[in-house]
């Protein structure tokens, strides 16, 4: 067995009467970042919504640090110290961004030096923490969604997409955040369409496919062969830097 | 941890405008310019005032027992018909329970009578509450999402809770008069007001500002709201809302059961049917307000109540139809309810 903290074995699910993820099999290395990549419709979001119990897993297992999370209701998954960014971001329009963040902070309160990290990361929310964050513009509440996933330490985060739709400065500052977090030694399985980001964040990848993982290994390897990235999505990483 | 990250920003903030302000307000200010409407159509003040006093009290108790059906409709989506069945139980359980402390209510003595009011009120709301238990587990939970089955099954609820109180309490209806202390009416500005009603604007006042401030300023509070918006990510973050759900449910029977209370001392003769009778009113306050706001339940009820009196007063065979016309009038101008949360599913 390896020193992964997330395993995903032969992991089936169906939405209704699809057959979404056809036995995925994922091993997400403790500290560090693993990008989840592929075109859209193989199966990424389902795995992350699948990991969270969202979506149950039909047949395969799930294990997180030891600990077989298939069956587990969602909030004892999350307690375990799994975040989750959703496509949708997921903020609650209604609330202010400090009763997100508050929401968020599952010990509640948030450690006043974490709340420094963040505005610095993200000094939008800090304008604005005393709005409802429906009033927020796009990126700024991806700024919010990802800034609650952080807001206390976790074990794993589970992020789709953080860049989807966003200005180059908002994908910048965002994925400064998660260099960051990646610095502290978190883990992270993080679904995404921007290469460059890719490329820059990732240690480990997995391309998925038609609702399974057709190639895992090293980014670094995927990042510098043109003919795996072809053969496994269809096109090149080549990205202007 | 590092420093210098998102593209400087300097949003402009600016102050609402007027009209954005008075958007926000205008519920208020629709019930103000009812009440205007009011004195001019009945004309003389004192009769007003004394219609005003009533239908502020009548909006105060359908604000009591429509706003846990509110928070229920919001956070749940469960359209719960079986809301009357907690309404009649409670005024069942309270006024049995007041029959019980005779030398108290019959004192003239306010503090003796507010004492049985207060004991009777606990009793009913802790006998909702376990009841609201046993409905969600056992009528509410099967049907979780599914609308149509919802209508269906608390009907079906709602039905066998009057006949359990035909078996409990026997076919008769019940009168139920008002501690001693509390009957009559006292003279304000040369308005009779009744003393009864007073009390109600007064436990309507309390109960919305324990509400509002619950919801504000609390955790409980603030995962209700968020689970208003979306449940799954409340989940997400590790809150179990199926547990907030029971209690939800639980405390808006228990609310069903003061209102019930209230609203059967009020009447002063109860029958298994007092609940069921009140819904319309209810679930008017409650589409009005907008699912899931007990701002818009509060602003609704107090108008339906007020136009629900002047209109009794003025043209007594529209009472009814004036409350459906607000509704209707409410929702062409905000299809959502005026304080909308929830949005459509």
């Amino acid at each position: 067995m390896s020193d992964a903290l997330l395993t995903l074995q032969g992991v089936h699910t169906h939405i209704g009467q699809y057959h979404i993820l056809q036995g995925v099999d994922l091993e997400v290395p403790a500290g560090g970042v693993t990008m989840l990549l592929g075109r859209n419709g193989a199966g990424k979001t389902t795995t992350l919504r699948t990991i969270m119990g969202l979506w149950r897993a039909s047949k395969g297992r799930i294990t997180f640090d030891g600990i077989d999370i298939t069956g587990l209701p969602t909030p004892d998954i999350s307690r375990l110290g799994i975040a989750f960014v959703p496509e949708d971001m997921g903020i609650f329009a209604g609330l202010t961004v400090e009763e997100n963040m508050r929401l968020a902070a599952q010990s509640g309160a948030i450690d006043s030096a974490r709340l420094d990290w963040i505005f610095s990361a993200f000094p939008p929310l800090k304008t604005f923490w005393k709005f409802p964050a429906g009033n927020l513009s796009g990126g700024q509440k991806q700024m919010l969604s990802v800034a609650r996933a952080v807001a206390e330490k976790r074990r794993l985060y589970l992020i789709d997409e953080p860049s989807k739709g966003l200005a180059p400065a908002i994908v910048s500052s965002l994925a400064k955040a998660l260099k960051d977090l990646k610095a502290e030694g978190a883990t992270v399985l993080l679904v995404e369409q921007n290469f460059s980001m890719a490329r820059a964040l990732g240690d480990t990848v997995a391309v998925m496919d038609d609702g399974h993982v057709v190639h895992g290994g090293l980014m670094a390897e995927l990042a510098s062969d043109r003919t795996l990235q072809t053969r496994f999505m269809g096109l090149t990483m080549e990205v202007a830097d | 941890m590092a420093t210098a990250l998102a593209p400087e920003h300097k949003p402009k903030i600016e102050n609402a405008t007027a009209g954005e302000r008075l958007s926000r307000h205008m519920p208020i200010l629709i019930i103000l310019v009812l009440a205007l409407l009011g004195l001019l159509a009945i004309g003389s003040p004192v009769t007003w005032l004394t219609l005003t006093v009533a239908g502020l009290a009548m909006g105060m108790m359908i604000f009591i027992m429509a706003s846990g059906l509110t928070i229920v409709f919001g956070l749940m989506d469960v359209i719960n018909f079986g809301h009357g069945a907690f309404i009649s139980v409670g005024a069942f359980v309270g006024v049995s329970v007041l029959a019980l402390m005779a030398s108290l209510t019959h004192s003239s003595a306010l503090a003796a009578n507010l004492l049985a009011v207060g004991v009777a009120v606990l009793a009913a709301m802790a006998a909702t509450a376990i009841m609201g238990y046993v409905f969600e587990r056992f009528i509410i939970l099967p049907v979780y999402g599914q609308h149509l089955k919802q209508i269906l099954t608390t009907m079906g609820g709602l039905i066998i809770v009057e006949q359990l109180i035909y078996v409990f309490w026997g076919p008769n209806q019940l009168y139920a008069p008002k501690p001693e202390a509390l009957r009559g009416a006292i003279v304000i500005a040369g308005a009779a007001i009744e003393k009864y009603r007073l009390l109600a604007v007064v436990v309507g006042l309390i109960l919305f500002a324990a509400m509002s401030y619950v919801m504000a300023k609390t955790r409980v509070g603030l995962m209700v709201r968020a689970g208003v918006e979306n449940p799954e990510m409340v989940e997400a973050l590790g809150y179990r809302i199926k547990r907030l759900f029971v209690l939800v449910f639980m405390a808006g029977s228990a609310l069903a059961g003061l209102g019930g209370v209230m609203w059967g001392l009020y009447q002063e003769v109860i029958t298994a049917e007092i609940g069921s009778q009140v819904m319309i009113m209810v679930f008017i306050v409650v589409i009005i307000g907008g699912l899931g706001s007990v701002g818009g339940c509060f602003a609704g009820a107090l108008m339906v109540g007020l136009l629900a009196n002047y209109t009794a007063f003025l043209a007594p065979k529209l009472a009814l139809v004036s409350n459906i016309a607000l509704m209707v009038a409410i929702l062409m101008w905000r299809p959502m309810g005026m304080y909308p949360v929830v949005k459509a599913k």
